[in-house]
């Protein structure tokens, strides 16, 4: 493997647009995740429609500018006002706010923001040196152990999702389900399209995301009245001194490995890698007491780690094709609207453009550090926006960002639809989040399956007699058994 | 009173059920293996789907009373109107789309919308239109102008 690799992308930024875009797209992360009930997984769903004029890596520069501000954007809300503008920000809160209302707000924003960096810098190293090593991997596998990669993914957001693993399970069978609507991948016969032409290629995910995310979330948002301004406080110092960076480099070290590694497993993503990296700090942090009651640390380790989980998630995504969490999810909705299927022959046949992602991933590490350090006091007026303005605004974006994709009505009833359900589900509990997995691994899920079994002639032992896909297997079964087990010897 | 789980399992297996039946109906290959026919996988995903839906009604049945603990949605009249409104502005808003064209259409979805969630007590016409114009107006600028999607052409602009 040599470093051309990695300069083959270099020859796109001699454009000034790719920086322009990568700041843009920063900022605009930053301002949607730091906007309460405005998440990074819906930011990125409704911004994905309009890059599909763009060429694919200047598009894909403004979608990782997104991915990274708006992660990172979630802190800033969750420290002035205690409620995480994304889910990955929760276990910021837990000491964020404690300095907040200590009159430490801009300390911890500062700390938020440089651990932030951290964590992204140390993912984007790691993504850059495995993905090329796994996609080398990958190239080996066959059918059979696709299919078990994809059971992985959705086992897993079965059992970290909101709700029981069994609803997790049903969300992603269903997800499935609705990933057969449309021409049978093998014999071409039309599935549940109803009659209707817009439905052969299937039912389209970037307008389903945006009403499960974005739609669902503002009518939940108005369904519980949730729309008073809140207040928010003036910011002091926001860059902390240098002892107090010294003084968590083990723990920001120690939170971007977690966060990575969080990430790189399909399905588990940000929310999981803050919450566990708060969880190790507790244990080895040396100052473990205080957590909680507002200190440097308990900001710099979910921040570390979830923005360090932004890299890894993008690994399996990248080299696969199956999402690391909920947002790479949605960023390969960005891809494919750019007709490139992510996975072994992305890295085969577009180095240049892989290459390209890793630095700009990079700059947006980049512009994030710069526009979150010189920008928080204008953040902290900019979560006052009142919602009575900002969810009409948002209910337009959904609505013509649906209709930008393929200029269909259509695409903007299903939005509605989609937005409509997901509400539904929020209330009976269900996460969504194994739905939309598994509508979008349903096609490579199904033609695989069926592709073994049509290879083996109809033999379903083929999954178990090769080893690759007998592991995958093993794990799909750790991972939904093992907590029931453990809690057995718990409980004993 | 059933609890939520309950309920939704029902729906699930619904689902399911009506799946399956219409997977049966699509055409199979006399002699060939049943995995090359169209509704082998539908069918498949059907029975799994219905065995979870077993398993969570099963559960629902053993635990029950963990229903009520809402998450606030929806619990007075003002929020069920006010969702309503929403609900029946967003499907209003298509047909206006092609009615009416892009920046008519907007300004009344962002005029009216705003109108119902503004507080009684800031209800105040001379900040709402404005705002809802300056809204309308900024939302034509970056999708017409900037991003040129192209909208259906309807009697006003």
């Amino acid at each position: 493997m040599s470093f051309d690799l990695y300069l083959a992308g270099l020859k796109y930024f001699s454009n000034p647009l790719m920086f322009l875009t990568s700041f843009f797209g920063v900022l605009v992360g930053i301002v949607f995740g730091a906007l309460p009930g405005l998440t990074a997984t819906m930011t990125i769903a409704v911004f994905i429609p309009f890059t599909f004029s763009l060429d694919p890596v200047v598009s894909f520069a403004f979608l990782l500018g997104l991915y990274t501000g708006a992660v990172y954007g979630g802190s800033i809300s969750a420290i002035l006002i205690n409620i995480p503008g994304t889910p990955s920000a929760i276990a910021t809160s837990l000491d964020g706010y404690p300095m907040c209302q200590q009159g430490r707000a801009g300390e911890a924003i500062g700390i938020s923001t440089i651990s932030s960096a951290i964590g992204g810098f140390f993912s984007v190293l790691v993504l850059s040196v495995a993905a090329p090593l796994i996609a080398g991997l990958a190239l080996k596998f066959s059918a059979e152990e696709y299919v078990g990669i994809t059971l992985i993914g959705l086992s897993v957001i079965a059992i970290i999702s909101a709700g029981s693993t069994i609803k997790g399970l049903i969300g992603g069978v269903f997800g499935l389900i609705l990933g057969t609507v449309g021409l049978d991948p093998i014999t071409s016969f039309p599935r549940m399209i109803f009659g209707r032409a817009e439905l052969i290629d299937g039912l389209d995910s970037i307008p389903i995301m945006i009403g499960v995310y974005g739609l669902a979330e503002m009518l939940t948002e108005i369904a519980s009245l949730k729309h008073k301004t809140v207040v928010t406080q003036e910011l002091n110092k926001v860059l902390p001194s240098l002892k107090d960076v010294k003084r968590l480099i083990p723990t920001m070290l120690r939170s971007s490995v977690i966060g990575t590694l969080i990430g790189a497993i399909p399905a588990a993503g940000g929310s999981i890698a803050s919450l566990v990296a708060y969880g190790q700090e507790k244990k080895f942090s040396k100052r473990k007491e205080l957590l909680g009651t507002g200190i440097i640390e308990g900001v710099a380790a979910p921040e570390a780690a979830n923005n360090a989980s932004t890299g890894g998630a993008l690994i399996p995504m990248m080299t696969l094709g199956i999402p690391g969490d909920p947002m790479t999810a949605v960023l390969m909705g960005g891809l494919i609207i750019q007709g490139l299927r992510p996975g072994p022959i992305l890295f085969q046949q577009q180095m240049p453009f892989v290459s390209s992602i890793f630095i700009s991933l990079l700059l947006s590490v980049f512009f994030m550090l710069i526009i979150g350090l010189a920008g928080a006091r204008v953040f902290s007026r900019l979560i006052m926006v009142k919602k009575n303005f900002l969810i009409p605004a948002v209910l337009v974006f959904c609505l013509v960002g649906s209709y930008a994709i393929n200029n269909s009505l259509f695409d903007v009833g299903v939005l509605i639809v989609a937005g409509f359900f997901g509400f539904l589900l929020k209330q009976l509990k269900f996460s969504v989040a194994p739905i939309i997995l598994g509508m979008i691994l349903g096609p490579l899920f199904e033609s695989n399956l069926r592709r073994s079994l049509m290879l083996s002639q109809g033999d379903w032992s083929t999954f178990v007699t090769r080893p690759i896909s007998l592991f995958f297997l093993i794990v799909v079964v750790l991972v939904l058994v093992g907590p029931l087990v453990l809690d057995r010897v718990r409980k004993k | 009173m059933k609890n939520k789980d309950f309920w939704g399992s029902i729906v699930f297996l619904v689902v399911a059920g009506v799946l399956y039946t219409y997977s049966s109906t699509y055409p199979v290959k006399e002699g060939g293996i049943a995995v090359l026919n169209p509704g082998f996988y539908p069918k498949l995903l059907s029975l799994i789907l219905g065995v979870l839906s077993v398993a969570l009604l099963v559960t629902s049945l053993k635990n029950p009373a963990k229903s009520n603990e809402g998450a606030g949605v929806l619990k007075s009249r003002k929020a069920v109107f006010l969702f309503s409104v929403t609900l029946f502005l967003l499907i209003l808003y298509p047909f206006l789309l092609e009615l009416l064209g892009f920046a008519s259409s907007s300004f009344i979805f962002i005029f009216f919308l705003i109108f119902f969630l503004t507080e009684e007590a800031k209800k105040k016409m001379f900040i709402i239109f404005p705002m809802a114009l300056a809204l309308s107006f900024l939302m034509f600028f970056i999708f017409k102008v900037i991003l040129k999607i192209p909208f259906p052409s309807g009697i006003l602009i």
